[in-house]
């Protein structure tokens, strides 16, 4: 008996560690996940890296060339309802990534995408493009520009943001680097792995994503926003032309540029809520989907700058060019 | 009795006719090694990473089909930035835009390729601090460095007429390092003797990350074996590390040329 014990015991301690699989895990650090989205993003020159393309389209060049495009409207079916340019297709935010890939014998070279006021679809516009949709467009402005029946969002701004005395004139310097968020449950290729983000994000809504600056004030606390950070992606000239300053502890983003990783990507904190603004909420929704495909927290500033400093903007003729004017709107027809 | 003798003997003619000529391959052996080489030299841009892999013996060589073009590569500066690197055309992965290796970094390299993962990690040396160059007896230059624990350090010399081209040295002498913080003495290889008669002399210190070391030891360890006296060595030391996969990823920090003579 003691034998047969001695043998058991033997076996155990021999043979079978030498029969149980070798899994130990490697003695160096694994991927970061966040990285290698990053570094997916970045090894094509993306829509923020390349200041050479083209995002939208001019309203009069699609109205020219209307049948050349596939126009999908995004909006909801009630509004869809109640006016839509002719040619027009209603597709669900939603149903948008399936809608292109089931329809690819029917689609124009280029599809178009609208929404009520041209933000919303910048930002779908975006995720598109991160996932490889890179024949979509957008319109900007959106319905708002083809007829003034739709632009009531637009004109709804007209005084400049009621907390303007807080803002300060003080040019910030970008932060200390910092971590890239955490990103959850990767599993599969990189490339489908980001399919799947954009995915949900898009499921998500541009709404989710969409904050008036009034939104952050809920975290200022006399002297600065404590879990927040405000960007203005936008132009030196942008920056020095708010006057009455900026909201507090806003950083500058040079388009294109700042936000590469070798660059001040990383001086985004990793752990506040980001909100981003630029002049008008459209270019500022591209950064949200890509800091949002990093793993940030970043919401666009609807209607950007415009909807802090209304009265600035009417004033100049400069920033008027960027912003949605009665005499831009086309009052084109459309259908019911 | 004969007739059935005649018949059997046809049959197995005819049987062993039938026979399908076996032909044996012997498969060459081949295994698909990746290959890493990187220098991050101190105080100057990044010039990239390659990587490459093995072919087949079967296979002709050519610079297409041995360069890996689809990688996920990133490197991790001081355990916090993350610098993407992406395929350029030629052969290196390098990032957006250049950026400036420093001094004291510690720089780690992240790639993915064909689902495995290869590492490596390196500090870049501090800036040197060299005194006493001289050229000593054997016809080496050599002078004094003080040495960091996470570096070892080798030299060069370069040489110079009036007006005419500079002359260096090709090769390192020997790899020098201390334990602590101390003054070590480095020297070149030794200069021919034409050469020393040269107007100008020079000595650049090089500083390499420590694992440096290990693959300087180890470099010769593959070459075959000439010697029929000697055997092998065993493998070089790389510093790259996952599966099927080689190479090194090296720190170094270089010295202005200094004058000796």
């Amino acid at each position: 008996m003691k034998t047969l014990k001695k043998i058991f015991l033997l076996f155990t301690i021999i043979i079978l560690p030498s029969c149980l699989n070798d899994s130990e895990d490697a003695d160096y650090p694994s991927s970061i996940v966040s990285a290698k989205i990053l570094t997916y993003l970045e090894s094509d020159d993306n829509l923020l890296l390349d200041p050479f393309r083209s995002h939208s389209i001019h309203i009069d060049s699609l109205y020219k060339h209307l049948l050349d495009y596939t126009i999908i409207d995004i909006r909801s079916e009630n509004d869809f309802l109640n006016g839509h340019i002719q040619s027009a297709i209603n597709v669900q935010p939603n149903n948008l990534i399936s809608y292109l890939n089931n329809n690819k014998a029917e689609l124009k070279k280029e599809q178009v995408l609208i929404s009520q006021n041209g933000q919303e679809a910048a930002y779908y516009y975006a995720l598109l493009s991160f996932a490889g949709f890179n024949d979509v467009k957008y319109l900007e402005y959106g319905m708002s520009i083809w007829h003034e029946d739709f632009a009531t969002e637009w004109a709804q701004i007209n005084s400049n943001f009621s907390r303007i005395g807080t803002f300060r004139t003080k040019i910030i310097n970008h932060g200390n680097l910092d971590e890239l968020p955490s990103v959850d449950n990767y599993s599969g290729e990189i490339k489908s792995f980001i399919m799947n983000r954009v995915t949900n994000l898009i499921n998500d809504g541009y709404a989710s994503i969409s904050k008036s600056i009034d939104y952050f004030y809920a975290d200022y606390d006399g002297i600065g926003f404590i879990n927040s950070q405000i960007i203005c992606y936008g132009p030196l000239v942008l920056y020095r032309s708010f006057e009455l300053g900026h909201p507090p502890g806003a950083i500058r983003f040079e388009p294109f540029l700042d936000i590469r990783s070798t660059k001040s990507l990383q001086r985004i904190p990793h752990d506040k809520m980001i909100g981003i603004y630029d002049w008008n909420g459209h270019h500022s929704t591209f950064v949200v989907a890509y800091l949002r495909l990093l793993g940030y927290n970043a919401l666009n500033l609807h209607f950007g700058a415009y909807a802090m400093i209304y009265e600035d903007f009417l004033i100049s003729n400069y920033k008027k060019q960027f912003i949605l004017t009665k005499d831009k709107i086309r009052n084109f027809e459309y259908v019911k | 009795m004969r007739k059935y003798f005649l018949l059997f003997c046809g049959g197995l003619i005819l049987f062993f006719a039938c026979q399908e000529e076996q032909v044996i391959e012997i498969p060459l052996p081949y295994k698909n090694i990746y290959v890493v080489s990187a220098e991050l030299q101190a105080n100057t841009n990044f010039k990239g990473i390659r990587i490459s892999k093995t072919i087949p013996l079967t296979e002709n060589f050519s610079n297409t089909n041995t360069v890996v073009e689809d990688a996920i590569v990133y490197l991790r500066i001081d355990s916090l930035r993350i610098i993407p690197l992406k395929y350029s055309t030629n052969k290196y992965y390098k990032p957006l835009e250049p950026f400036t290796i420093d001094r004291g970094q510690y720089i780690e390299v992240f790639i993915n390729v064909e689902n495995k993962d290869f590492y490596a990690s390196t500090h870049i040396p501090k800036d040197l601090v060299v005194s006493n160059p001289k050229i000593n007896n054997k016809g080496q230059l050599e002078a004094l460095v003080l040495a960091e624990e996470n570096s070892v350090y080798s030299a060069l010399w370069y040489a110079q007429n009036t007006n005419g081209p500079v002359k260096k040295a090709t090769s390192f002498e020997s790899i020098n390092r201390s334990s602590k913080k101390d003054f070590i003495s480095v020297n070149t290889s030794p200069i021919p003797q034409d050469i020393l008669k040269s107007d100008s002399l020079y000595i650049q210190i090089i500083a390499f990350d420590k694992q440096y070391w290990d693959y300087f030891e180890t470099r010769e360890n593959n070459k075959p074996i000439e010697d029929i006296f000697a055997s092998s060595g065993g493998s070089v030391v790389w510093n790259v590390r996952g599966d099927n996969v080689i190479g090194l990823v090296i720190g170094t920090n270089y010295s202005m040329l200094i004058s000796v003579k």
